[in-house]
């Protein structure tokens, strides 16, 4: 009995964290993002007045049915949040990295070169991490305007959150930096005469691969909710886009009514960065147990 | 005089103490090498013995230009190696390679054996890919590890399997002198006869110097031809192996020596045991710098720093007793 006990309590301290099923909504949301066309019942941006507010599982005059209702130009709300998927994922890779190879080149830099370089550089990755990010991407994004390349990138939202993200990555590829400095091989790299570029690029860089995938695979899904919070306050993307932000946005005034519309890209955002945040922790216990969060 | 290869005049590295928040400003000195004066001529291998903090490490970091100097200068084959221009700082770091204790860390986890021994090669020689390959399978080779192994990872070895990688990637630009810091400490005692009889046998075959740091004295004694004892920064003594080991001279060498153990337990010994503790090197004593330490300390070895006196062509020690 008292053996089961210590097992239980063992079981429960250490929360077995499976990446099977975050995993698998992250996949889903992938496929969806890009066979969207294929997958989609409707065009996400087909209007049709007669359908205006419908609940989850209308059917309209010529047959269709409307899973998760309609919103209230009659656009099908499954269609939407399907091709929402595009957006969300678009921003989050091309936004990660843009502010993982600037953080990584400045950390790196910060790091090996110390002195004057590491102090500059430093400063100016706290005046970055000082900033309040929504605010001064709401700025940037509303001086900018909404500008869609290829229907797909909103180009101005990706480049304001990669160039704000940046020092997360900065600060802390540097602080990995310094410590494998210090290793012996280092030193015995300058003895073999390489130059300060190479012994950054051959020996430090992979060795901070692991903390940069971690950094990646958490940084995700905030950038995910930046952008559906971007989009919820109404800048960055062209009104009609099928965002997920974008559509919590559109249904909050007449959330009480016609809860449909704000609850599923809710849901989606929700689950897509629950997700991402299991499988970051997952990643970062895996490569390694030592990193502590920022 | 027979060829000295590398010469070591009056070398200093002073680390600064600083205070301060904004303005950081030295308040002190940390005096880890206070003038060392040492030279190493061709095909010997020269030990450097002393307690740990003596500035053994730090005297192998300025020669391999890993840290700046403070004062002095060394020079290797006649040439200053601090204002050396860019293609002679090649040479020299191709001449010149080093061992370290850690074969852990002295090997990046992510690089294969072989790109780790080929890299002072990419660097330093105008090498062919096929030049390359040819001169790491030769270096595996002489360090008695499988043709195979290039295609390994560092972690796949044992401690003494990476000293062998770290001592091939030394040999492989073709080294004058390779500088050994603790070659052997790191490792298990089993291990250590095979790394040093390998070292002896590379330093036959390939007329290599070696420049060692020990601070097992059986080591030393088994590897050095001459001998140098540093004790706070300083060189107290050096001489041929043989002599300084069957007749120190200085008493810091003195009570070193009689503090290992003697290779017969049987073997009577008069221990020396020294009182106190090694004084910090921010602030030394006055004088001889072992004075308050010194069994045979007189007067004058309080204010007067003694300097030093050649006993025999051989034979150098910095005490007021000779």
């Amino acid at each position: 009995m008292f053996r089961i006990g210590i097992n239980k309590l063992a079981l429960i301290r250490k929360f077995p964290v499976n990446p099977g099923i975050p995993l698998l909504i992250v996949l889903l949301c992938i496929v969806m993002a890009i066979f969207a066309p294929y997958i989609a019942p409707e065009s996400p941006t087909k209007q049709s007045l007669p359908n205006q507010f419908q609940e989850p599982g209308y059917v309209d005059k010529d047959g269709t049915k409307h899973y998760l209702g309609t919103d209230k130009f009659g656009r099908d709300n499954l269609s939407r949040i399907i091709y929402g998927a595009r957006i969300s994922l678009v921003v989050a890779v091309l936004t990660i990295i843009i502010a993982a190879f600037i953080g990584t080149l400045l950390g790196l830099v910060a790091g090996y070169y110390g002195g004057w370089v590491d102090s500059l550089l430093m400063r100016i990755t706290d005046v970055g991490l000082a900033l309040p990010l929504i605010l001064v991407a709401l700025v940037l994004a509303v001086v900018y305007g909404a500008e869609l390349i290829a229907d797909l990138i909103p180009i101005n939202v990706v480049l304001v959150i990669g160039l704000l993200l940046w020092p997360r990555f900065a600060r802390q590829i540097r602080g990995e930096t310094l410590a494998i400095k210090e290793q012996d091989y280092i030193a015995l790299a300058r003895v073999a005469g390489c130059s300060p570029m190479r012994i950054m690029i051959k020996h430090i860089f992979p060795n901070v691969i692991p903390t940069l995938l971690v950094l990646c695979t958490l940084n995700v899904g905030y950038v995910i909710l930046l952008e559906a919070s971007l989009s919820f306050l109404g800048v960055g993307v062209p009104p009609e886009t099928p965002t997920w932000g974008l559509m919590v946005s559109d249904g909050k005034g007449v959330i009480a009514t016609y809860w449909w519309i704000s609850l599923f890209p809710g849901l989606a955002i929700m689950f897509l960065v629950l997700s991402l945040n299991f499988f970051g922790d997952w990643v970062r216990d895996k490569l390694d147990p030592k990193l502590r969060q920022v | 005089m027979n060829d000295t290869i590398l010469e070591v005049k009056g070398i200093t590295k002073h680390y600064p103490i600083v205070a301060g928040v904004v303005r950081t400003k030295p308040i002190g000195w940390v005096k880890a090498v206070d003038g060392i004066e040492f030279s190493i001529r061709k095909g010997e291998t020269f030990g450097l013995v002393g307690e740990s903090g003596c500035g053994k490490t730090t005297t192998t970091k300025l020669i391999l230009l890993l840290e700046e100097a403070t004062e002095g200068a060394i020079m290797f084959r006649g040439t200053d190696v601090f204002s050396i221009g860019r293609s002679g700082l090649r040479e020299y770091r191709r001449a010149v390679q080093a061992v370290f204790q850690d074969p852990f860390s002295s090997l990046n986890p992510r690089m294969k054996v072989r790109d780790i021994i080929e890299e002072p090669l990419v660097t330093l020689h105008g090498f062919s890919k096929k030049q390359r390959e040819e001169r790491i399978a030769e270096c595996l080779d002489q360090v008695g590890l499988p043709p195979g192994s290039g295609s390994n990872y560092p972690h796949e070895f044992s401690g003494g399997q990476r000293q062998r990688i770290a001592v091939a990637r030394a040999l492989a630009p073709n080294p004058d002198l390779i500088i050994l810091d603790e070659p052997v400490s790191a490792l298990d005692v089993s291990v250590r006869a095979q790394i040093m009889n390998l070292l002896k046998e590379l330093q036959d075959r390939f007329g290599l110097t070696y420049l060692m740091i020990a601070h097992d004295l059986a080591v030393v004694r088994y590897m050095s031809t001459r001998i140098g004892v540093m004790y706070l920064g300083k060189l107290v003594e050096t001489g041929r192996s043989e002599d300084l080991f069957n007749d120190p001279l200085h008493p810091y060498t003195e009570a070193l020596l009689s503090a290992a153990l003697p290779t017969h337990p049987d073997t009577s010994r008069n221990e020396i045991v020294l009182t106190g503790e090694v004084p910090s090197p921010v602030d030394p004593p006055s004088g001889c710098r072992f004075h308050p330490r010194c069994p045979k300390a007189m007067d004058i070895c309080s204010h007067i720093e003694p300097v030093l006196a050649r006993m025999e062509p051989d034979r150098e020690v910095v005490c007021h007793l000779w």
